[in-house]
């Protein structure tokens, strides 16, 4: 067995949770110092070396469509299918559900740039429809969000269905294109 | 040595700081990491350099996190408001739907060799077959994220079939390698179903498989095999269709011999 083996099964290696805040909360992959133990990687070049390790085994699985990721929720690598594949097997769940995914997509980025749960209200409010009530509950059921009286949190399972920091650098830069044409025509 | 665990203790605390700043580096932004620096500098001395320098080095490596930190956090400040004005006057859900799907990905899992798929695929083509005792699993084998796939039974009519109609569209590609037979058949469980037919087809002898190149063919008394099942199925079905006959002709006989028995039942 060598080392990209094991980081297959490291990086997706799927557990369960029993926890307060939901039945299915999931555990894939590994953190880091869980995969710098795993390989026997030690001394304080061990870090660069995970890193150089998991460069080249994304530059290997490439091919197949795959990526490393990391949670940004809960710190673990872990291996994921990319967007493009999802597009084009039609295995993304907002395929056919535009409403359901702007819902999420507001939520998601009222979440990120508070720091905190957001109130129903206020993405009722964004969303300028009558009653977002039926999305909520979807998206619940799906586990992407949770649902707390009248507060939206984000489910710790998202973490491995969206790359955040690549989410986040578009939606700031549609922001500020949408600025500065607003601004520019004014 | 009061001195070295004292800079022990500063290794500890600047070890805590790195767990917090790997899970999330906002809670630096409060941290005040300034005495930990003052305090280093009090403690040093050329006996304990390394640690000393060790200390220094984790220290650093936290203040750089800090200053990523606020920088990100400074710039949030600032693009707050850019975010919701884009977020209120943009309420087309294909525009925010496609962003969020250029971005949406999802955990690789192989479910259709998970242990739950194998332990079924064992019981429907082994011990159906009656040739193995039962092996019964350690239920800690079994995960409840694995999703089980529907077995089929060979034996069936329209299983077997199926085969043929499949080994007809494959007459026409072969030879070549088992990927470019199962060129179409992506889904997992019709990928494994397809491949259970071409291990069928070659235990039966319609095709030939060539270790070296890695090739699968008809085989070479193909007509002969094509013939030889087209007249295993007619066979069977008349055979079928004799039992039917005898069974209703073994009726009529019965009734014949009970005609009370009969009237009974035309009048119902």
């Amino acid at each position: 067995m060598n080392e990209f083996c094991l980081l297959t099964h490291l990086l997706s290696d799927t557990q369960i949770i029993n926890s307060d805040i939901s039945d299915n909360i999931i555990s894939i992959g590994c953190t880091e110092d869980q995969l710098i133990k795993s390989l026997g990687l030690s001394g304080k070049y061990a870090k660069i070396q995970l890193i150089q390790l998991l460069n080249s085994y994304a530059q290997a699985i490439r091919v197949f469509g795959l990526r490393v990721q990391k949670n940004q929720l809960n710190q673990r690598w872990f291996l994921a299918k990319s967007p493009e594949i999802l597009e084009s097997i039609g295995s993304n769940p907002f395929q056919n559900k535009p409403r359901l995914g702007a819902t999420l997509m507001v939520i998601i980025t009222s979440i990120m740039i508070s720091k905190s749960p957001v109130d129903k209200a206020r993405i009722l409010e964004i969303r300028k429809k009558q009653s977002i009530e039926e999305d909520l509950k979807a998206l619940a059921k799906m586990n992407f969000i949770i649902i707390s009286k009248s507060k939206i949190s984000l489910h710790p399972n998202l973490g491995y269905y969206l790359d955040f920091s690549n989410f986040f650098s578009a939606v700031e830069h549609l922001s500020l294109k949408s600025d500065n044409q607003k601004s520019s025509s004014s | 040595m009061v001195n070295r665990s004292e800079l022990q203790d500063l290794m500890k605390e600047i070890e805590e700081l790195e767990k917090q700043a790997n899970s999330d580096t906002d809670q630096l932004i409060d941290k005040d990491l300034i005495p930990i620096f003052h305090k280093l500098s009090s403690l040093l001395n050329p006996k304990d350099i390394d640690l000393a320098l060790s200390i220094l080095q984790g220290g650093t490596d936290i203040l750089r996190l800090k200053i990523e930190a606020i920088k990100q956090y400074i710039l949030l400040l600032s693009q707050r408001e850019l975010i919701d004005a884009f977020l209120e006057n943009n309420s087309d859900d294909i525009l925010l739907n496609s962003l969020l799907k250029r971005f949406w990905i999802s955990p690789f899992q192989i479910s259709s060799i998970s242990s739950k798929y194998l332990i079924k695929s064992y019981q429907n083509l082994v011990l159906e077959k009656k040739s193995r005792s039962a092996y019964s699993p350690p239920s800690e084998l079994v995960s409840n994220s694995e999703k089980s796939v529907e077995m089929f039974s060979l034996d069936s009519k329209e299983i077997q079939e199926e085969i043929h109609s499949f080994y007809q569209n494959i007459l026409n590609v072969l030879p070549c390698e088992l990927s470019v037979i199962l060129h179409n058949y992506q889904n997992p469980s019709q990928y494994f179903r397809h491949f259970s037919y071409i291990l069928h087809l070659t235990q039966e002898g319609f095709l030939k498989y060539d270790q070296q190149t890695k090739f699968f063919s008809i085989a070479a008394d193909k007509e002969e095999r094509v013939e030889k099942y087209e007249r295993k199925r007619e066979k069977k079905e008349m055979d079928e269709s004799n039992e039917k006959k005898k069974g209703n002709l073994n009726k009529i006989v019965n009734q014949d011999e009970n005609p009370n028995e009969r009237k009974g039942s035309e009048e119902i």
